[in-house]
């Protein structure tokens, strides 16, 4: 059974200014033991994405407008909250961006390791603080009992973040979203908690969705990758294939943004215009005002998703079939 | 030529107070005894973890704050020696583009009032047309149009927003740019457009950049040489463009080895086993990168060893430097 499988998701929120929709018709899967990353720019989706799968939207005046989210067989759309409870924490849990803010400062950190285990696992005390140290070693946290009496202030970054992600393991979730788990790190720390998460994802066999705006990071974990601009998903499928040979032209000229070690000068490429915002978004494919290759029917049609081969979605015209006519 | 930036055993030292009464318990030392040359129409990187002195070390050249040893010498001035009104009239030269454009720019002005500010500041006598054309000029050549200078900083996106940052920093026509970090809070796509607009800019005006990044792939890429600081120290000085081969020093191979390359089929092997900087308070005589370096050895504890110059012309402060010698390296490795 497919751990996630999200089908056309589309989210409404309420605003001020009126009714927008971040989200429009996204589709992926992640199976257990596996990482999907998810890419994107600001204001892509990315972590709105997060929030339907977890159920938050309805405490951000979000709803889930179209599509259907399902966790191991269960649709998870229009659950009541208290059933909700049971889930977050148990079987899906959220690491944010800074471990600072997921983290009470006037609390030690391994009380607060124990206390997401107790309101999720009837268990006793003893049995929480056994379990939380068992779990700061697996994490490879030095002296896990002296780092369980202390503050978040007396951590550094890195190990501030790894006991965020013990928070997030606490009671043996399936799904485990991470939202830019390494961003506010500086690069050597980011390596290191990068390929935590993957050796953590393969020793509990849970599912890992990994969002981040770095394809470096991607590139190094991930299973699958999943690109999203402006609120679609642009292209998903297999890693290696999407780096390999980017169909899509926003993926390609994302690819050609990133500088690497030795290249020539003049070898980096930019991509003209701005990342549209929420009210915005271009009619058509989202992407065509920026798009190289656009054609005339780019400015009407959506583009829907094509398959490639048998694992590699497409949102572009140019890989539909039935649009042979205008391109 | 003489070089444009000479920096000489500058050091920046903050006291450490503790208790009530603030007294002084010990000293950060985010800046200590560095020396180096920036060339004229030269691109130096300088890379380095968060806390390593890379922002001090900028507002100590721009003598934005005072340091606590050393000199800096601009065009042949040296800053310390000059009063206030002659520092002012040489920062016309000199200009810094900060990391975060939304913080950059004042909220309330129109981006019109943000750059007619760097005349009026530095006394520049123009009439209002001739200001006004200036700034359309300006707007125009970071890519902007005209109307934009009308806009508020809120109406503009974070790309466009770095971009009338960095017109701010042209306007006065300096010799030499200080851009810190100036990607950083922009998307992929955007931080490609800022850094070949930067590239043209140095071309087209002949200016003198010194870049400060954490990322030491885009430093590689834009910059002529690299400075490479660990805990207020230089640690080396490279060439930029040789490659992942290059390094001398240890920390440079562990940052090298720690940037993902976007493509799959070149995955890293990464110690999971935390290794962190440390921070800069209360440092001994060891080498800076002694607690973290795989190879370590007793001499490393004893003397931090100096930058010094190799056969080759590269620099590193490191008793044991990698590559170079291959013999003292194959010692350090079976030392371990």
């Amino acid at each position: 059974m497919t751990l996630l499988q999200v089908d056309g998701l589309g989210v409404r929120f309420q605003t001020r200014e009126g009714v927008v929709e971040p989200l429009d018709d996204v589709s992926f899967a992640i199976e257990a033991g596996q990482i999907m990353g998810l890419v994107g720019e600001t204001g892509s989706g990315k972590s709105v994405t997060a929030q339907a799968i977890m159920g938050l939207l309805p405490y951000l005046n979000g709803e889930i407008c179209s599509g259907r989210i399902w966790l191991r067989g269960q649709d998870m759309r229009d659950l009541p909250e208290d059933r909700w409870r049971t889930i977050r924490g148990n079987q899906i849990s959220l690491i944010s961006q800074n471990p600072m803010t997921s983290l009470d400062p006037v609390y030690r950190v391994g009380h607060q390791i124990v206390e997401g285990m107790r309101l999720h696992l009837a268990i006793s005390a003893r049995e929480a603080h056994r379990r939380a140290i068992e779990l700061m070693a697996s994490l490879r946290i030095p002296d896990p009992e002296r780092v369980f009496q202390q503050y978040p202030h007396q951590l550094s970054g890195g190990l501030k973040q790894r006991i965020v992600i013990a928070m997030g393991l606490c009671a043996d979730p399936k799904l485990l979203i991470a939202d830019e788990p390494t961003t506010a790190l500086d690069v050597t720390v980011q390596a290191q908690i990068v390929t935590l998460f993957k050796e953590t994802t393969r020793k509990f066999g849970i599912g890992l969705l990994l969002i981040t705006h770095d394809l470096g990071v991607i590139a190094q974990i991930c299973d699958t990758v999943a690109v999203m601009y402006a609120g679609t998903i642009v292209e998903s499928g297999d890693v290696h294939s999407v780096f390999a040979r980017p169909r899509h032209p926003y993926t390609r000229a994302l690819l050609g943004c990133v500088p690497k070690l030795g290249m020539p000068e003049g070898a980096l490429s930019a991509i003209p215009g701005n990342v549209p915002s929420v009210r915005t978004f271009p009619t058509g494919c989202r992407f065509h005002p920026r798009c190289e290759e656009r054609r005339d029917c780019c400015q009407q049609a959506k583009p829907k998703m094509n398959l490639i081969g048998r694992e590699i979605w497409v949102g572009c015209l140019k890989y539909d079939s039935q649009r042979r006519d205008c391109w | 030529m003489s070089p444009l930036v000479q920096v000489r055993h500058l050091c920046k030292h903050f006291p450490v107070t503790a208790g009530v009464l603030h007294r002084t318990v010990g000293l950060v030392r985010a800046v200590d005894d560095v020396s180096f040359d920036i060339g004229r129409g030269e691109i130096l990187g300088i890379v380095g973890e968060s806390g390593c002195g890379k922002s001090t070390l900028a507002r100590l050249i721009l003598r934005l704050i005072e340091p606590s040893g050393g000199q800096v010498h601009f065009d042949g001035q040296e800053l310390g020696l000059l009063g206030k009104g002659e520092l002012r009239h040489l920062r016309r030269k000199m200009q810094m583009v900060y990391q975060d454009p939304h913080s950059a720019l004042d909220p309330r002005n129109t981006i019109h009032r943000s750059l007619a500010e760097m005349y009026q500041i530095q006394r520049v006598k123009m009439t209002p047309e001739a200001l006004n054309d200036r700034i359309a000029e300006l707007l125009v050549m970071v890519g902007l149009k005209p109307e934009h200078g009308l806009a508020y900083p809120h109406q503009l996106s974070g790309g466009q927003k770095q971009r009338v940052v960095i017109a701010r920093a042209l306007a006065l026509s300096p010799a030499f740019v200080i851009l810190d970090e100036p990607t950083a809070a922009l998307d992929v796509s955007v931080q490609a457009q800022i850094t070949i607009l930067l590239q043209k800019l140095r071309q087209t005006f002949d200016m003198t950049y010194l870049f400060i990044s954490h990322d030491i792939a885009l430093v590689d890429y834009f910059c002529h040489r690299i400075i490479v600081m660990y805990l207020g120290r230089i640690v080396e000085i490279l060439p930029a463009g040789l490659g992942l081969d290059a390094p001398r020093h240890p920390y440079t191979r562990l940052l090298m080895d720690s940037v993902f390359i976007a493509d799959p089929e070149k995955r890293k092997t990464i110690s999971v086993v935390p290794g962190e900087a440390r921070n800069a308070i209360g440092l001994t005589k060891a080498c800076v990168f002694e607690s973290r370096c795989p190879y370590a050895r007793p001499l490393c504890r004893q003397a931090m060893p100096p930058l010094v110059e190799d056969a080759e012309g590269r620099f590193a402060a490191c008793h044991f430097p990698l590559g170079g010698n291959g013999e003292e390296q194959r010692m350090a490795r079976a030392g371990r």
